[in-house]
């Protein structure tokens, strides 16, 4: 026979301290991480924190001019080929121009970075996105790849997870995405370790920019050349030994073997940029950035039916894929990715005069 | 469905509510169902070798307890032993033993060896089961009436696949006089839960690279990668068992059920014995009470005791996995005891109480308990003998002193632990957490949860350690 029972103590200290400790909990990641207090404070130098910065603070610091605004994103490619100073210069300070470019970022992440992105106060008038390719083919199916939620997690919101984390099949990527989207803490995890695994040195940096709205390192071009390289039968040659990082990319970019359709995911991700941006009343202009360095094995029609599909959308321009062909010369780049220094002038030397030709009210002299 | 993964936590969420929601009668059924699931959603194949061994046991016990004879009751009670020994042996121990004879005779084990599953849990629920049958022969407790009551005790989900090893004789009083958790036990459980999770995910999951990085094809000669790689692995599954353990007796906790500790601060121990009495408690205190004590303990003269300190620590190394270099790390545990039980009794009268007492003996004693267990960890986690020889030459025989595999970071995070434990251990730290008012709880558990939510390892999903066993 079971013994008599007990009564139940009420578990209402327990029930206090753990609503307490949420409660700090939510204070401390709203405190300090959603309102971008740890980022201003700890100046990461990453692409997340790139991604904040151009999102949160250099805004603050854009004086209010009456020019037509021009936004320039994309990843590091259009980082370090757009140089905004020149561009205004060329077009004869008409327009200002702010390079958004964030490394190691994609299609995915350019609309949310557009969006969190605050307008100048006329708004947006020209929002130039550079791609790497015009082609649908990629290297691998981008909707898999986790590196994005590195900068989209700040960004997130629970409608947003919906979307993105249905795009992984990958269980412990969905968790990321929601975990990202409910707390600000997990999305800045990695800097936040980063930090405490070499404090010193991030004090110095942060001692160093204290107070800045702008951090890191801007993209200033840099010097260096990939003269030399070039095909033989089946290899790259002519790489010096600093330059074997480089042996990978050089491979994809010449043979593109094991190449996979990503049109869906260029598609959607496009799409989306073009919704939001043309919401504004802003124009999309596509340009495919200097890339091809060593020709193609072999000759190939790029399949680009998603560029071809948005450009016959209103407030779509795509610049013709050959439009800075001059440029894709081992002597143009510094690595197997980005053009240099002299490369970077010319880029927008050219990009300047397709803007002024295609928009000559608002940019033409 | 891992204790660390949000689908276990999922799971628990749904079970907890019905629990508490179903009149107490059809408890025990929904916790059996629950558990049967659980277990199932490894491989469901293997309930039937849990339900088998329940049966077995069940019956065995029933009969034991009417039979008039003792021989009767002894026959039963070795039937009982034989099928669960058999099951074990048959699952964990074949191949190693086919293994053996072909590398002894040289035979192809291609021909040989048998595609055997381990079930995961077999080591802990066999266990399990025998000590319900010794203690209803040996009259400690009554045979029990209802099968759901027996099969729940053999198969309760907390404690299935990694202990702790919770003995008859402490389970079923508490269950037959259960109550509901106050207000204390939930606390006790929060916390048990969430510093289990750190444990698990933020340390040892963190340490799990650099562990598997050295004894994997990142190994590199000298004195301190070894001795790195070492404490990083001691250190990895101290908190990957703990923090599992941890998990376990807060979650039963949960359903009302008190669980006795498994881990107590096992690197403060000052010897080897004590180390024993600290670490993974509920397997050392069953090896000494079915094992020990049954050989004849220390009774008998020195090398009696001697022989059986070792049997039982061979058998115990056995019992963690089938592999040499398990024996192996078994019986330099059973050296270590052999050598302590030496000490303690030539050599301490011979140094007096107050040398015995004094902090220099008792830190070098410390220093010296940690270096041993330390060593025996090599044979544990090498998976070839011929490299945890390498890596025990490195250690005892450097050549060169090298680098360390851990960082600054983590050498600093590990004297951070270490003096938490030390805390824990001698100030009380978590009763007095429990103890205090409820806005210092919450802020525990507000750093607790920024703890796991920065540093847990989430990139990837590593499995318990234990779980192999």
């Amino acid at each position: 026979m079971r013994a008599r029972v007990a009564p139940m103590t009420p578990p209402r200290t327990t029930v206090r301290a753990l609503l307490c400790g949420m409660l700090l909990f939510a204070a401390v990641d709203l405190g300090l991480f959603r309102s971008g207090l740890y980022a201003w404070l700890a100046k990461p130098n990453s692409s997340l924190g790139w991604f904040t910065r151009h999102t949160r603070f250099e805004p603050l610091a854009r004086p209010p001019v009456e020019q037509p605004s021009v936004l320039l994103l994309g990843d590091s490619t259009m980082g370090e080929a757009g140089d905004e100073r020149a561009l205004r210069s060329r077009l004869g300070g008409r327009g200002t121009f702010t390079n958004a470019a964030v490394p190691g970022s994609t299609p995915r992440v350019w609309p949310y970075l557009f969006a969190q992105m605050p307008a100048p106060p006329g708004g947006w008038r020209y929002v130039v996105v550079g791609l790497r390719d015009f082609d649908d083919d990629g290297a691998g199916p981008m909707g898999e790849r986790r590196h994005d939620l590195s900068f989209l997690g700040p960004a997130l919101g629970l409608a947003d997870a919906c979307v993105i984390a249905g795009e992984f099949r990958d269980a412990a990527a969905r968790r990321e995405v929601w975990l990202s989207a409910l707390c600000k803490a997990h999305a800045w995890r990695r800097d936040l370790q980063d930090l405490l695994a070499a404090p010193y040195q991030r004090y110095l940096e942060v001692r160093r920019q204290f107070g800045w709205l702008r951090w890191g390192q801007p993209y200033a071009g840099r010097d260096g050349s990939m003269v030399g390289i070039g095909v033989e039968g089946d290899r790259v040659v002519g790489l010096r030994p600093d330059q074997h990082d480089a042996l990978q990319q050089l491979t994809h970019l010449v043979w593109r073997r094991d190449v996979v359709d990503d049109s869906g995911h260029r598609r959607r991700w496009l799409g989306e940029l073009v919704d939001r941006v043309t919401a504004t009343g802003a124009q999309v202009v596509f340009v495919r950035m200097p890339s091809q360095l060593l020709p193609r094995a072999a000759a190939r029609v790029p399949a680009t039916a998603v560029l071809d599909e948005l450009a016959r959308r209103p407030g779509v321009h795509v610049l013709p894929f050959d439009a800075f062909a001059e440029l894709e010369r081992p002597e143009c780049f510094f690595d197997a990715l980005h053009v240099n220094r002299a490369a970077r002038t010319r880029f927008t030397e050219l990009l300047a005069e397709a803007l002024r030709a295609r928009f000559p009210a608002d940019l033409g002299r | 469905m891992q204790f660390h993964s949000f689908t276990f936590f999922a799971f628990l969420a749904v079970v907890l509510g019905l629990h508490y929601a179903l009149p107490r009668a059809a408890r025990r059924h929904l916790l059996l169902v629950a558990s049967y699931v659980f277990y199932g959603a490894w491989d469901w194949r293997f309930l039937l070798l849990i339900a088998l061994s329940t049966a077995i046991d069940f019956v065995a016990a029933l009969r034991i307890e009417a039979a008039r004879e003792p021989a009767t009751r002894r026959r039963w009670l070795v039937l009982s032993l034989l099928l669960n020994l058999g099951v074990l042996g048959f699952f964990k121990y074949t191949n190693f033993f086919l293994a053996s004879f072909c590398a002894l005779t040289g035979a192809d084990p291609t021909q040989w060896l048998l595609p055997i599953v381990l079930p995961v849990g077999i080591s802990f629920f066999t266990f399990q089961s025998m000590s319900y049958t010794i203690d209803v022969y040996r009259r400690q407790i009554a045979a029990r009436r209802s099968l759901v009551d027996f099969a729940l005790f053999v198969a309760f989900f907390p404690q299935l696949v990694a202990g702790p090893i919770v003995k008859a004789i402490e389970f079923f009083p508490g269950y037959d006089r259960w109550r509901a958790p106050g207000d204390a036990d939930l606390q006790r459980a929060a916390m048990l839960v969430l510093v289990g999770l750190v444990q698990k995910s933020v340390l040892a999951d963190n340490l799990a690279p650099v562990v598997d990085g050295y004894f994997g094809d990142q190994w590199q000669p000298g004195w301190l990668a070894a001795a790195t790689a070492t404490t990083a692995f001691g250190l990895q599954i101290y908190f990957d068992f703990a923090g599992y353990s941890n998990i376990a007796i807060g979650v039963a906790l949960l359903f009302g059920y008190r669980f006795p500790v498994n881990f107590r601060t096992p690197y403060l121990a000052g010897s080897v014995a004590e180390f024993w009495n600290r670490w993974h408690i509920s397997l050392s205190t069953w090896l000494r009470d079915y094992l020990y004590i049954p050989l004849g303990g220390n009774r008998g003269g020195v090398s009696r005791t001697q022989r059986n300190l070792m049997l039982t620590m061979l058998l115990g190394g056995l019992w963690h996995g089938a592999s040499w270099n398990f024996v192996l790390w078994g019986g330099l545990h059973g050296l270590y005891l052999a050598a302590h039980r030496a000490h303690r009794f030539w050599l301490h009268p011979r140094l007096g109480p107050r040398v015995v007492a004094s902090l220099p003996y008792r830190a070098a004693a410390w220093l010296l308990t940690l270096a041993a267990v330390g060593f025996a960890w090599v044979f544990f986690r090498c998976v070839r003998l011929d490299d945890g020889l390498r890596t025990a030459g490195e250690l005892l025989l450097p050549a060169r002193l090298g680098e360390s595999v851990l960082s600054t970071p983590w050498l600093l995070v590990i004297a951070g632990t270490l003096a938490i434990a030390w805390l824990a251990d001698r100030w009380q730290l978590f009763a007095r957490i429990d103890g205090a008012h409820w806005g210092w709880r919450g802020a525990v558990f507000a750093a607790l949860w920024l703890v796991l939510t920065v540093f847990a390892a989430t990139d990837s999903q590593v499995a318990f350690l234990y779980f192999q066993f």
